[in-house]
């Protein structure tokens, strides 16, 4: 075979290969979600946190789901208004991981710096305590979603529910856990790192 | 062609192409000083120096690499003559060549000695320790100098001397106050410090400069310089927004549990 032959097949393949990777990408099992509106400059999103996808490339992955815990339907994609109140409620079906950094356990950003655990306020956990968090550093927002405790029935869950503003800037911002409930030495490998599970963007519009 | 006169034109390509490649590299890729602090000015000065003085000696090899394919390449005519004299005899042009370059690798590796030295060091004694907690993905800040309490955001007076202790709690991170010239690594397992003295009220984007996983491009956050009065009553409300979660709080540390799975624990006896 000509040399210049085999540097065009190899140039072939690893553009195919690049291409494939990209399509991959961009193929992420994940829905967005549009907050409800629930008056004036207020509006509401509602989601679960699974152990298991259940369903995708990565059935045994925690990940953040629509509110439907039989839909196994990724949701890591979220829209909200712009100057508005967003409450946010969650369904929370997994067990404990220490945190890493005890920070975390900290309620911040939202309304009254409260959220509500099974109807219930707090301000704070100790870093035993969550399962994961929900947290949203351009906007100052970190809650703990404390998790069931690991003897639990199937299909228990915690509510945690809080209310944060969404800003005066339609922008797009990036939101994600914090709590090393992934793969790897450090936790954060896994559903930590990939599109679609632990992680996303907040879109105000 | 005569040695003398490849030589000459070789000299003036290299003449017009450094000038050139000084024009460029003082009026379009030259980026503005640190503009709150001079803790970064000596690194930035260090910069330019290095590729102002670099410039030429890149592009001399350039110039003499492309001359010489051109020049010197293999036509398949049968050679008539020695075109040039080889270099390995020609002491006087090895001395002069390896002379330059020697002298300008000892100036510059000096100058930058001096100028780490002088950037590693307070601007003041007594500075204001703030521990930088980077982790995926975002920088966290303790003030072990008020209670130890943590923030998403960093702040810091105006004209007072800063230390900052940084550390990492899962892969290398690098802080990097951006404008500022201000940038150290976050290792897991160990502090590293860099120093700030900010002579500006304002702010300043804080950024990670190290690819740390898949969201590396959102660790980011501001930094904000106040007033000394501006700064108390910030401290004062982050103390009181941070009590509830005092009590949960580890001591202050280097690094914080849990430490990474799977790496070799520390040995249990002492060396004998």
């Amino acid at each position: 075979m000509k040399p210049i032959l085999a540097i065009f097949g190899t140039t072939i393949v690893i553009l195919a290969l690049a291409v494939a990777y990209i399509i991959d990408l961009a193929q992420v099992p994940t829905s967005t979600v549009h907050a409800a509106s629930t008056g004036a400059h207020t509006a509401s999103i509602n989601i679960d946190v699974v152990p298991g996808a259940g369903a995708g490339p990565h059935p045994d992955w925690v990940q953040y789901q629509t509110f439907d815990f039989n839909a196994h339907q990724s949701a890591t994609q979220f829209v909200v208004p712009v100057s508005s109140w967003v409450t946010v409620t969650v369904h929370q079906y997994d067990s404990s991981t220490t945190l890493r950094n005890a920070f975390f356990g900290l309620v911040q950003g939202t309304q009254g710096n409260v959220a509500y655990l099974n109807g219930k306020p707090f301000q704070a956990l100790s870093s035993d305590l969550p399962s994961h968090t929900f947290s949203i550093p351009g906007l100052g927002i970190n809650v703990p979603l404390e998790g069931v405790p690991s003897n639990a029935a199937a299909n228990v869950y915690q509510t945690i529910k809080f209310t944060f503003y969404s800003g005066d800037k339609k922008t797009i911002y990036h939101w994600q856990c914090f709590d090393p409930c992934g793969w790897g030495a450090y936790g954060n490998g896994g559903p930590m790192q990939t599109y679609g599970y632990m992680d996303g963007r907040i879109q105000v519009v | 062609m005569s040695n003398t006169a490849h030589a000459i034109r070789i000299f003036s390509y290299w003449l017009i192409c450094s000038v050139i490649a000084e024009v460029i590299l003082v009026f379009v890729l030259a980026t503005p000083g640190p503009t709150f602090s001079t803790a970064g000015n000596g690194e930035h000065t260090t910069m330019e120096i290095m590729f102002r003085l670099g410039a030429p000696l890149f592009v001399f090899i350039c110039v003499y690499m492309v001359y010489a394919v051109i020049m010197f390449r293999d036509t398949g005519e049968p050679e008539t003559a020695t075109l040039v004299e080889p270099a390995k005899t020609n002491l006087k042009a090895l001395f002069i060549w390896c002379g330059i370059t020697f002298s300008t690798v000892v100036f510059l590796a000096a100058w930058g000695t001096f100028t780490l030295n002088e950037i590693t060091e307070a601007a003041g004694p007594n500075p204001m320790v703030v521990q930088v907690i980077a982790q995926q993905w975002h920088f966290t800040y303790r003030y072990p100098s008020f209670g130890g309490f943590e923030t998403y955001t960093l702040a810091v007076p105006v004209n007072t001397p800063i230390k900052f202790e940084i550390t990492s709690l899962d892969v290398v991170h690098d802080f990097w106050i951006y404008n500022e010239d201000v940038k150290q690594d976050a290792v897991p397992g160990t502090t590293t410090t860099v120093y700030l003295l900010a002579k500006k009220v304002g702010s300043e984007w804080v950024v990670c400069d190290e690819l740390c996983g898949i969201w590396h491009g959102h660790m980011r956050g501001p930094m904000y310089v106040q007033t000394a009065k501006d700064f108390k009553t910030w401290v004062a409300q982050q103390q009181a927004s941070h009590a509830p979660l005092q009590k949960y709080m580890p001591p202050q540390s280097d690094t914080y549990y849990p430490d990474p799975q799977g790496f070799p624990s520390a040995p249990q006896n002492s060396p004998q």
